[in-house]
C-alpha cells in the first residue's frame, strides 16, 4: 500500500474516532483536564479518549490529508514539467 | 528521494496547517460572552435551582472553596453586564442578589468552614476570630460590587459590616495579612478582600478612606512576602508574613486584578512581572503556567493538573484571561482566548466548557465582561456614584 493510501486511511481512522467519541457523548467529559473529578472512571477515560481524538483529528489528521495533497501537486507539477521539458527537445 | 519527497510534503503540510489554525480558533469577546452569560444567567434563576445544586456540588466534590469562588466570579460578571446594559440591569441585580443570598444563608448554616477544605478544621485559627478572610473578603466583594452598581438601601448596612469585618481582619494581621485557614495566608484572598473594601468606599462616597491602609499593605506587602529577583508576591505565607508558597499562576493573575484597586502602579508592575514569568504562546495560541521557571512546585488542588513540558496549566490561564482583560492586553487576551476555544472543549455552543466546570465558566464570564465595574471605581475617584 502506498504511503499517500496509509496516510489517508490514518486521517479517516482519527476521524472516524472522534466522531464516534463525539457522538457518545464524550467531549462532556473533559473536566479532569481542569482537575474536577469526573462521577467515575469509565467517564474520565473517555474524556481523556475524547481529548486524545480531539487533538489528533485537529492536528494530526488535517497534516496527513494536506501532505498527500501536497505529494500529489509536487508529483502533477514534476510530470507536467517533465512532459513540457520532453517537448521543448529537438 | 522518495522519503525527502514525503517528509518535505509534511513539514511544509504542518507548517501550513499550524500557521493557519488561529484562524479557526479566533471568537470576539462577544461571541464568547454572549453564550456563557445566557446558561450563567439561567442557572442562578429560581427556577433552575435543581440544576445550580448539581453544578455546586460537582464543585464541591473536588473543592468547597471553588463554589464560593464560582458566585464571586458569577456576581462580579453579572455586576459588569448591568453597567455595560442598563436595559437589563433590573435583572442582574435581581441575580446578583440572590447569588448574595444564597451565600449569607450557606455561611449562617455551616460557618466559617462551609467553603473550605477539610483541613481548615485540623488546627484552630491563629487570630481570635476565628474566621477566614477568604469568605469575609469574597462576600464583602460581591456585596460591594452589588452597592456599587445600584445602592440598595436595604443592603447598606449588610455591605457595611462584611467590609468592616474584613477591614478588621486584615488591621489585626501583624503584617496586614488576614488568615484564609489556620496560619495560611492566601494573596488571593487578602487582595480580594482589598478591592472589596476600595469598592465599597467609593460606593459610599469616600474613596479615600482607607488610602493609608492601602499604602501600608502595598509598603508591607513588597517588603515581606515580595520576591526578591521577580518582586512577584508570595501565594502562601503565614500569618507573620513567611513565605510558605512563592509565586503561582492561580493566585498571581487575580491578586494583580484585585490589586488595581489599591495602587494601579503597583499592580501594572505585578501584571508585567506575571506576564514575563508566567506567559507562553505558539502559533497564537496562548497559555499561563502555575510557576515560574525559578519556583517550580508541584501540582495541588488549586492548580489542577498542568501540562508537561510547555507548563500549560488550565486554572492559571482561564485566570490569566482575566488579568489580561483587566490590563489591556490584547494580545495575551486573544492568545487566551484561542486556547480556550481549541483546548477547553465549548459544548452547547459555547455555554459551557467541558474541560472546565462551573466555577471556569463563570471566571470566563468575568473576563469577558469586566471593565465597567473597575473603570467605575476607578474613575469615580472622589464624586459621582454617592451622588
Amino acid at each position: 500500500m502506498s504511503a499517500r493510501k496509509l496516510a489517508l486511511i490514518a486521517a479517516a481512522m482519527i476521524l472516524l474516532a472522534l466522531a464516534l467519541l463525539h457522538a457518545a457523548g464524550a467531549r462532556e467529559l473533559v473536566g479532569t483536564l481542569s482537575g474536577t473529578l469526573p462521577a467515575n472512571d469509565l467517564d474520565a477515560c473517555a474524556g481523556l479518549a475524547y481529548v486524545a481524538a480531539w487533538f489528533a483529528g485537529v492536528l494530526v489528521a488535517p497534516i496527513l490529508v494536506l501532505s498527500v495533497i501536497l505529494d500529489v501537486a509536487y508529483g502533477t507539477l514534476a510530470a507536467r514539467l517533465r512532459a513540457w521539458r520532453a517537448s521543448r527537445r529537438p | 528521494m522518495q522519503i525527502l519527497r514525503g517528509l518535505g510534503c509534511v513539514t511544509l503540510a504542518t507548517i501550513l496547517w499550524i500557521g493557519s489554525l488561529r484562524v479557526w480558533f479566533s471568537p470576539s469577546m462577544e461571541a464568547l460572552a454572549e453564550p456563557l452569560a445566557r446558561r450563567q444567567l439561567a442557572l442562578w434563576q429560581p427556577d433552575a435551582e435543581r440544576e445550580l445544586a448539581a453544578s455546586l456540588d460537582q464543585l464541591r466534590r473536588t473543592n468547597p472553596e471553588w463554589d464560593l469562588m464560582a458566585r464571586m466570579f458569577a456576581a462580579l460578571a453579572f455586576a459588569n453586564l448591568a453597567l455595560r446594559d442598563p436595559g437589563q440591569r433590573a435583572t442582574y441585580l435581581a441575580t446578583m442578589d440572590r447569588i448574595i443570598d444564597r451565600t449569607l444563608a450557606d455561611v449562617a448554616r455551616d460557618g466559617t468552614h462551609g467553603f473550605l477544605l477539610a483541613y481548615s478544621r485540623d488546627r484552630p485559627f491563629v487570630d481570635s476570630a476565628g474566621t477566614s478572610i477568604f469568605i469575609e473578603g469574597e462576600l464583602a466583594l460581591m456585596l460591594a460590587a452589588r452597592q456599587l452598581v445600584e445602592r440598595d438601601p436595604a443592603r447598606v448596612e449588610l455591605a457595611r459590616t462584611w467590609v468592616q469585618r474584613a477591614t478588621e481582619h486584615l488591621e489585626r494581621g501583624p503584617v496586614l495579612l488576614a488568615e484564609s485557614y489556620p496560619d495560611e495566608v492566601w494573596l488571593f484572598c487578602n487582595t480580594v478582600a482589598l478591592a472589596a473594601i476600595r469598592l465599597h468606599d467609593v460606593g459610599e462616597g469616600a474613596p479615600d478612606r482607607h488610602a493609608r491602609l492601602f499604602a501600608r499593605w502595598v509598603a508591607t506587602a513588597k517588603a515581606t512576602i515580595a520576591d526578591p529577583r521577580t518582586g512577584l508576591l508570595a501565594a502562601k505565607t503565614t500569618l507573620a508574613g513567611h513565605v510558605l508558597e512563592g509565586p503561582e499562576g492561580s493566585t498571581l493573575w487575580v491578586a494583580a486584578v484585585m490589586l488595581r484597586m489599591v495602587d494601579d502602579d503597583f499592580a501594572r508592575a505585578q501584571y508585567a512581572a506575571a506576564r514575563a514569568a508566567l506567559r507562553g504562546s505558539f502559533a497564537g495560541f496562548g497559555w499561563a503556567r502555575e510557576w515560574p521557571a525559578t519556583h517550580l512546585g508541584r501540582d495541588d488542588i488549586d492548580s489542577g493538573p498542568t501540562i508537561p513540558i510547555v507548563g500549560a496549566n488550565a486554572g492559571a490561564s482561564g485566570l490569566a484571561l482575566i488579568a489580561a482583560r483587566a490590563f489591556d492586553d490584547d494580545v495575551f487576551a486573544r492568545e487566551l482566548t484561542r486556547s480556550l476555544r481549541l483546548a477547553a472543549f465549548p459544548v452547547h455552543g459555547g455555554e459551557r466548557y467541558a474541560a472546565g466546570n462551573q466555577l471556569a465558566d463563570a471566571a470566563v464570564l468575568y473576563a469577558a465582561v469586566s471593565g465597567p465595574l473597575w473603570e467605575r471605581a476607578m474613575s469615580t475617584d472622589t464624586r459621582e456614584v454617592a451622588e
